[in-house]
């Protein structure tokens, strides 16, 4: 029966025409498998404040999180971050990942309600990291809707993203010679001076930047330089 | 450069297989670490590399193996259909003329890109099966693979549909699934991964469709009846 349901949602994310009607999917299908609360957010700082953000957890405890920059220390992060496999708390708590700051931000998750959860990390190109977690009341999920779980959130994740119009480092790979035209953009170079250092035309130089510009939606020259550093792409 | 190896021409690429079969072993049991396919002789070889198997060789400037991959009709046994029929758990293991089932994707560490960016033995490898499936007319090629692969690929907007929910027992997962080769997924590859032109040659395109349909005309399809 949930793989069915879980094909459901799978087939609906692919045919929803509003991040509305996605998330009322996912969490009918979360309803299915008696999960009723459940956060999903990119956690690498990669993308700004709030791009990806989604779930109905505790909002004080989210907005208390994030203010206080709580994924630096959490060790649910620091365990999402090591392996690409879904993962219960209380494996974090058995591993002795629970220690001094790590501890505490698990201990105040606990005031807020959240006593223990399930979590699926999303990896992407470049360091991105997006976690699902899932509120789990009182045992741990049974197999087959842990396994949904990990499912229904490949689709999720990509829909949401698709939704909120957000490029990812593998979406928009720099080629080489974009990455040495904003290096030089970003020193300060001119294009006809970057054409001479890297024996290029003035013109190559101005369409491989402008290139670079439509690639991350930017409108000057410097934005683009800041993208790509921000992505990781470049480092100046 | 890609190269494509049936029956009709594995005798001309002997040394180029075998180097391909230490590649494998090398990245799945010496790296990936799946030591229940381990081999004293360093050559990674099961029952689906056989008679029916079209290989994709992936060669560097020195003409040395850098990446592979198999494909197996989805009639006759496959590494889906004899190993994983318990994660088709939606509809049972399909099973078609149109369908073929892909299995040992690798490409050498020393040009495999981690986290999620292809390098370009990868993107080659992806550009031949979407070619492959486009050139015999096929819906799409069944796989196992990790979730973390079929995040990237749902990323790369991939019309990728499960076949079942992923296994568990390690947390880690394996999830078969069904890759659909159309056109506007080509395309789309070819423009997020710089391919200028088809990777597969046009007397290897010829050479896949002349294999396909001598082993359906003789072995598969009265397998099938």
């Amino acid at each position: 029966m949930l793989s069915f349901q879980t094909m459901e949602f799978v087939d609906a994310a692919e045919r929803v025409e509003t991040e509305l009607e996605l998330v009322h999917a996912f969490e009918d299908l979360l309803k299915e498998l008696g999960i009723s609360k459940y956060f999903l957010g990119e956690v690498s700082g990669i993308l700004p404040e709030a791009v990806l953000r989604c779930g109905n957890w505790n909002e004080q405890w989210v907005a208390r999180y994030i203010e206080r920059d709580y994924h630096y220390a959490d060790a649910v992060v620091a365990k999402a971050k090591s392996t690409p496999n879904a993962f219960d708390w209380d494996t974090v708590r058995e591993e002795g990942l629970l220690r001094g700051k790590s501890k505490k931000v698990m201990d105040e998750a606990r005031e807020f309600g959240i006593k223990t959860g399930y979590t699926v990390p999303v990896f992407q190109a470049n360091g991105y990291l997006a976690v699902a977690s899932f509120e789990v009341e009182a045992e741990v999920p049974v197999q087959r809707v842990r396994a949904a779980l990990q499912l229904a959130t490949v689709y999720f994740h990509a829909r949401l993203l698709a939704f909120r119009d957000t490029y990812l480092p593998c979406d928009e790979q720099l080629t080489s010679r974009h990455r040495e035209c904003l290096h030089w953009v970003g020193a300060g170079k001119s294009d006809w001076e970057i054409g001479e250092i890297l024996g290029i035309s003035e013109t190559t130089v101005h369409t491989h930047v402008e290139n670079a510009k439509r690639l991350y939606k930017v409108p000057t020259r410097i934005q683009a330089v800041v993208e790509a550093c921000r992505y990781r792409e470049l480092r100046l | 450069m890609l190269r494509v190896v049936t029956q009709q021409n594995a005798s001309l690429y002997e040394d180029k297989l075998e180097q391909m079969y230490r590649l494998r072993h090398r990245v799945l049991v010496d790296i990936a670490g799946w030591e229940e396919i381990r081999q004293p002789d360093g050559r990674e070889i099961d029952q689906f590399d056989n008679e029916l198997t079209t290989y994709f060789l992936v060669m560097d400037d020195q003409e040395n193996v850098v990446g592979s991959l198999r494909m197996q009709p989805s009639l006759a046994p496959t590494l889906t259909s004899e190993v994983f029929p318990s994660i088709c758990d939606i509809e049972g293991v399909p099973r078609s003329e149109l369908l073929y089932d892909c299995s040992r994707v690798i490409a050498a560490p020393e040009v495999s890109q981690l986290d999620g960016q292809p390098s370009w033995v990868t993107s080659e490898l992806h550009s031949g099966m979407f070619e492959f499936g486009l050139a015999l007319g096929l819906e799409g090629l069944t796989c196992v693979l990790e979730v973390k692969w079929l995040h990237y690929m749902k990323r790369w907007n991939w019309d990728i549909r499960p076949l079942g929910l992923p296994d568990s027992v390690s947390g880690g997962g394996s999830v078969a699934a069904c890759i659909h080769t159309t056109e506007p997924m080509l395309a789309m590859l070819r423009e997020t991964r710089g391919l200028k032109s088809p990777v597969i040659n046009p007397g290897d395109l010829g050479l896949i469709r002349a294999n396909h349909d001598l082993i359906h005309a003789t072995r598969l399809n009265k397998l099938a009846a």
